[in-house]
């Protein structure tokens, strides 16, 4: 974009810019030095100067400064403290910094007065000669609309320009409190008119003419000030630069205050009394509005000429031109009292907005359109199926950011707009969310790389997201910055990465992260980050089925309970919960657990969906030990219907609650409700993942499992056989995935008296166990063989049972795993002995102790128990 | 760090580097005391000498303009700045460090200001860079990596970068400004207003519309932004060509974060 025009550069600092056109600025400013110069000088001179706190430096002391009101000035102003002297004068306080300089209050000691001391540190003589010359130029106007020069010079690289010192105020904080009529105002500026035309009159351009230069002293009389800027109308070439808003255009021009500079000396002429005119009749354009008299109108549309060869030939003839209208006004014209509001002068915006603003800016630094196309962008390049997935967990960042700016913006209001939260505390919650921001850049990222290879979490992926809520919490927040020094938001952002690549499935990489950002938190004291931490890494401890997670969860829970981090300690709780379900023994800790994750949740801001879910899912288990079928279905369906809610219907965590449904039906007895619920899981996987995807070989494996209990057995057949090849094509022929569905079909298939296909099945499955294992002696083998051994008994194979058997029973030993298969297991053998002509003693013992085990078994084993009679009684 | 309980101590051996110099030793003390964060205790001599040559020692002064000052000059060179005008714009910065900016009255020579959680000679190296950009602002623009680069200690203003070679530095040059250029346009016209520019943060403020603390927050993310990615390429740069990255990457740390921090807030 070209470069910036005086309203481009107004419109910045009004605040009135649209975020497009903000950015195009941003990327012009970034390569025009001149341009961005410009802005820097407009906001000099937008904000009034009261109080100066530089970006912080080392060496800011202001405990030990002089007493000036503004310690910082020394940057950028020659700093004077009461007392100091300049020259003659005496350095009483400091009344402001304008563009040129500072202005202090000094007193004259040699005429006995007050006056008022413009102050300029000088980078060269020529400079300070100048303005000294300007002083001097100044010092010949005597005239009731300007400020007097009384004296100026050097003092020791110091400019200084003595002038009177006007009791009143700037034009525009006089108009902010004085009610006037339009009439009224306009003959106050035609003062000013009055003091520039005088100016001219001697030679002198001010400049820099605009309404913070117009001094109106207690009399209501307006006095022009600050000819900062003039030239003497010699024609000399660049002059030397000033501080503060004077700075060279690309011709070497100076120029001033962007808002009223006339269109000339923009584009690089010098300025003159043509110019001084404009920004004259701009200023009191602005300060009447539109409801001025039509001629004055006139007037200032002619003063504001383009060109300014079509201005008027003097401000004496402009301000006589717009006096004359005014005179003529009769009184009786609305009396209107002017509110500040009413002039276009730079307003410094309205703090709302400005927190609006400031919280989608800072979100569309972090995720804006570019991040978001990106993402998009690579959507394309993915399967359908992934491709939806990638939307779900795009559409779930959208909502968490949009809760971000919500959250940002109240906290931002509450301080700023209303007053109502101390900024400390806005602090606190600002880094809080800056540091979720972070986490949200983090995810943002992996779904621009996302692989189908790691989807399986990718629906659910905002997990990984912080909880915003606590960004809300005052209280914990305060705690939390007690207990330590400010969180570092690095160690936050990896831990984020970590959450990420176990979401992910990248146990590996994950494990040697966390361990890493423990070690890291605890050097730097950070007990939130190490609890957190601990705690996942406790969790994939957990998931890749090792020992040792329940110590990693008791850690966790001990440091959460210490810093008083009440999320992280029902987390705690919910693992150790989890782990305790799922063994028999520890089911009153089970259980007294599950009531303070109740407890705890409860006492968390927010519907709080996933642990509550998580808490119900454990639940379910719990109450199916006990038995409580009703309440073990009722938890189950609000852990289903939690998850579907916030991570999808086919997440892992849904599907495992959904087979944990299932369970609970077949332990009810409703065993056709078990299938339903199955087959609904295996529905919904081939709609949204595809009849290939591999999770589907698990959900068939269910599905056929209880389908078999019902008695379907063709169907259920059939479902194995899926498993077996959805596994077989997503894992290869070797994997364990394939040897258990092939289990399942060959004992299926035996109970059908299948049996050469259920021969053929459990030789494959040995041979997969066989290798998996990578030993002979694998107990997982025990039941395959006893399986095998009883297929090959019925297909009168004697010798091969009896060998495939007593391997059985030599891996078996006196081990516990698969009892409910010795009775089977010894009959076969028995047969088998008996038809190899070997020990018959020992195969009718065998046989009458499988007799007593199905005896005692009842139930469905009652008819073998009668088979084995059968037998015993034909063959002693 | 230094605490109240071994301040004596400390304090004796600082003032044992610096034989011949006289101070008050309680003004001093209270000096010291009252510097917050307090100063490292490597850097107590430092300090000392700081307060010395601010409160006039002429033993003191003479060392500081022998051993300290030309750190400012050679920062006001890496600002391309003239020879005559190298001259003036030294003197500016002895007279800003010495004596303070007030003429009769209490003017605060700034070497009080500083604090000793660096080298002294890293520090007054910064504060050259800010005092000539004050002064340039009028003319051609200084591009906004030479003065971050100005502000970047050399070995010799620095004991934490001993390791650092003389062509390693030419590396940092290159890694610093290609970090400049990952910068978005927002952090590096940021950098600019508040170092170049040496806009206040309301005024930044109010050209983003946005609350000083805000921006503030944003230049300090900018700066650590700048850190990071300079370390990064400097680090990648200097793969296999030393076995002292890991030292050399820990001194830049201290230091030139340090430096970089002050220069950019």
């Amino acid at each position: 974009m070209d470069c910036l025009d005086a309203d481009s550069v107004t419109a910045v600092l009004n605040g009135s810019l649209d975020a497009h056109t903000r950015a195009s600025i941003d990327e012009h400013l970034d390569v025009c030095d001149a341009c961005r110069r410009l802005v820097a000088a407009a906001a000099r001179d937008h904000v009034q100067r009261d109080t100066i706190e530089r970006p912080a430096s080392e060496g800011a002391a202001p405990t030990t400064q002089p007493a000036t009101s503004h310690p910082q000035a020394a940057a950028r102003h020659v700093m004077l403290a009461p007392g100091a002297t300049v020259d003659r004068y005496v350095v009483r306080d400091f009344l402001g910094a304008g563009a040129m300089g500072a202005v202090y209050a000094a007193r004259d000691p040699k005429l006995d007065r007050e006056i008022a001391l413009k102050v300029v540190g000088t980078a060269s003589d020529q400079r300070a000669n100048r303005l000294v010359r300007e002083a001097q130029a100044m010092a010949r106007v005597s005239h009731p609309n300007v400020v007097p020069v009384y004296d100026a010079g050097t003092d020791e690289r110091v400019v200084f320009i003595a002038m009177k010192k006007v009791d009143g105020a700037r034009l525009p904080a006089y108009v902010a409190k004085t009610a006037m009529t339009r009439g009224e105002l306009l003959s106050l500026l035609c003062g000013a008119g009055r003091g520039l035309a005088a100016a001219h009159a001697a030679g002198i351009v001010h400049r820099d003419f605009k309404p913070d230069n117009v001094l109106v002293d207690n009399a209501g009389t307006a006095q022009v000030a600050d000819f900062g800027l003039a030239a003497i109308g010699e024609s000399e070439g660049a002059t030397s630069d000033d501080r503060g808003d004077a700075f060279r255009t690309a011709d070497g021009t100076i120029v001033g205050t962007p808002a009223y500079l006339a269109p000339e000396v923009r584009r690089g002429q010098r300025a003159d009394a043509a110019s001084d005119q404009y920004a004259f009749a701009l200023t009191v354009s602005e300060a009447l509005g539109d409801e001025a008299p039509r001629r004055v109108r006139k007037a200032l549309d002619r003063a504001r000429a383009e060109d300014p060869k079509d201005r008027y030939p003097s401000m004496t003839a402009l301000v006589s031109k717009l006096e004359h209208r005014s005179l003529a006004l009769p009184i009786g014209v609305a009396v209107i009292v002017i509110a500040a509001g009413i002039f276009a002068w730079p307003r410094k915006g309205d703090p709302a907005a400005a927190c609006d603003n400031e919280a989608r800016a800072a979100l569309a630094q972090t995720f804006g359109d570019e991040q978001r196309a990106a993402i998009t962008a690579h959507g394309k390049t993915l399967s359908p199926v992934l491709a939806r997935d990638l939307d779900r967990a795009l559409a779930g960042v959208d909502r968490y950011t949009s809760e971000w700016v919500a959250m940002r913006e109240s906290s931002c209001r509450a301080t700023i707009v209303t007053g109502e939260q101390p900024s400390d505390v806005d602090e606190l919650r600002a880094r809080c969310l800056d540091a979720r921001l972070d986490e949200v850049a983090v995810v943002a990222k992996a779904l621009t790389t996302l692989d189908a290879a790691h989807a399986a979490g990718v629906a659910d992926i905002t997990s990984v997201l912080g909880d915003l809520e606590q960004c809300a919490d005052a209280k914990a927040l305060r705690a939390v910055d007690k207990a330590g020094p400010e969180e570092p938001r690095e160690l936050r952002r990896r831990l984020a990465e970590a959450h990420l690549a176990m979401e992910q499935g990248y146990f590996d990489q994950a494990e040697p992260q966390l361990d890493a950002i423990v070690e890291a938190a605890k050097a730097s004291k950070l007990p939130a980050v190490e609890a957190e931490a601990t705690l996942s890494k406790a969790t994939l401890v957990a998931r890749t089925g090792r020992k040792g997670a329940s110590e990693g969860f008791r850690d966790a829970l001990s440091i959460a309970e210490r810093i008083g981090d009440s999320s992280l300690r029902v987390d705690a709780q919910i693992a150790l919960l989890a782990e305790a379900t799922g063994d028999r023994a520890r089911r009153s800790e089970a259980e007294l657990l599950a009531k303070l994750v109740a407890d705890g949740i409860e006492a968390l801001p927010g519907p709080q969906t996933k642990r509550r879910a998580l808490s119900q899912g454990n639940l379910a288990v719990l109450y199916e030990d006990k038995g409580d079928f009703a309440a073990a279905e009722k938890a189950a369906h609000l852990a289903i219907d939690g998850f579907r809610e916030v991570a999808g219907p086919t997440h892992p965590y849904t599907l495992a609650a959904r087979d944990q449904l299932a369970h609970i039906e077949v332990s009810k007895g409703d065993i056709p409700k078990a299938v339903a619920v199955a087959y609904d899981v295996v529905t919904d996987l081939t709609k949204t993942l595809g009849p290939d995807a591999p999770e589907l070989a698990k959900a068939e494996l269910t599905y056929g499992t209880y389908l078999a209990f019902w008695g379907k057995t063709d169907d259920a057949a059939k479902a194995f056989q899926r498993s077996h090849d959805l596994a077989v094509r997503a894992y290869g022929p070797d994997h364990p995935k394939v040897g258990e569905a092939l289990r399942k079909l060959a004992y299926l298939e035996l109970s059908r008296k299948h049996h050469a296909e259920a021969a053929d099945a459990f030789t494959r499955a040995i041979a997969i166990q066989t290798k998996a294992a990578k030993r002979t002696d694998d107990p997982k083998l025990v039941p395959l063989l006893v399986g095998l051994g009883q297929v090959q008994i019925e297909l009168g194979d004697a010798p091969a049972a009896k060998a495939t058997l007593e391997r059985a029973f030599a891996i078996w030993g006196d081990s516990q795993r698969d009892a409910h298969l010795r009775p089977q297991a010894g009959f076969a053998l028995a047969r088998a002995l008996w038809d190899t002509g070997g020990d018959k003693t020992k195969a009718r013992e065998l046989a009458t102790e499988a007799h007593a085990q199905f005896l005692a078994n009842k139930g469905p084993w009652l008819p073998l128990a009668h088979e084995v009679e059968q037998w015993l009684t034909t063959h002693r | 760090m230094v605490d109240d309980a071994s301040i004596t101590p400390a304090l004796s051996a600082a003032i044992g580097a610096h034989p011949g110099v006289t101070v008050d030793a309680d003004r001093f003390r209270t000096h010291v005391a009252a510097i917050e964060p307090p100063p490292r205790a490597d850097a107590l001599a430092d300090v000392y000498l700081a307060f010395a040559a601010a409160s006039g020692d002429a033993v003191a002064v003479r060392a500081f303009e022998t051993n300290i000052l030309p750190a400012a000059a050679a920062a006001l060179r890496v600002l391309g700045t003239s020879r005559d005008a190298l001259d003036e714009s030294l003197q500016r910065v002895r007279l800003a460090l010495l004596v303070g900016r007030g003429l009769d009255g209490p003017g605060r020579p700034r070497l009080l200001d500083y604090r000793g959680h660096g080298a002294l000679r890293a520090w007054v190296r910064v504060i050259a860079v800010r005092e000539s950009l004050m002064l340039h602002r009028g003319a051609k623009e200084i591009p906004l990596g030479d003065a971050v680069l100005a502000a970047v200690p050399d070995p010799a203003d620095d004991p934490e970068l001993r390791y650092m070679r003389g062509e390693m530095r030419d590396q940092l040059a290159i890694a610093i400004r290609e970090a400049l250029g990952e910068l978005t346009p927002r952090e590096r016209t940021l950098l600019r207003y508040s170092l170049l520019d040496d806009l206040t943060l309301d005024e930044i403020g109010a050209i983003y519309a946005t609350h000083k603390s805000t921006i503030s927050r944003w230049l300090s993310r900018a700066r650590e932004r700048l850190w990071e990615l300079a370390r990064d390429r400097l680090a990648l740069r200097l793969a296999g060509q030393t076995d002292q990255i890991s030292s050399l990457v820990r001194g830049l740390q201290s230091s030139l974060e340090l430096s970089l921090e002050r220069l950019l807030g």
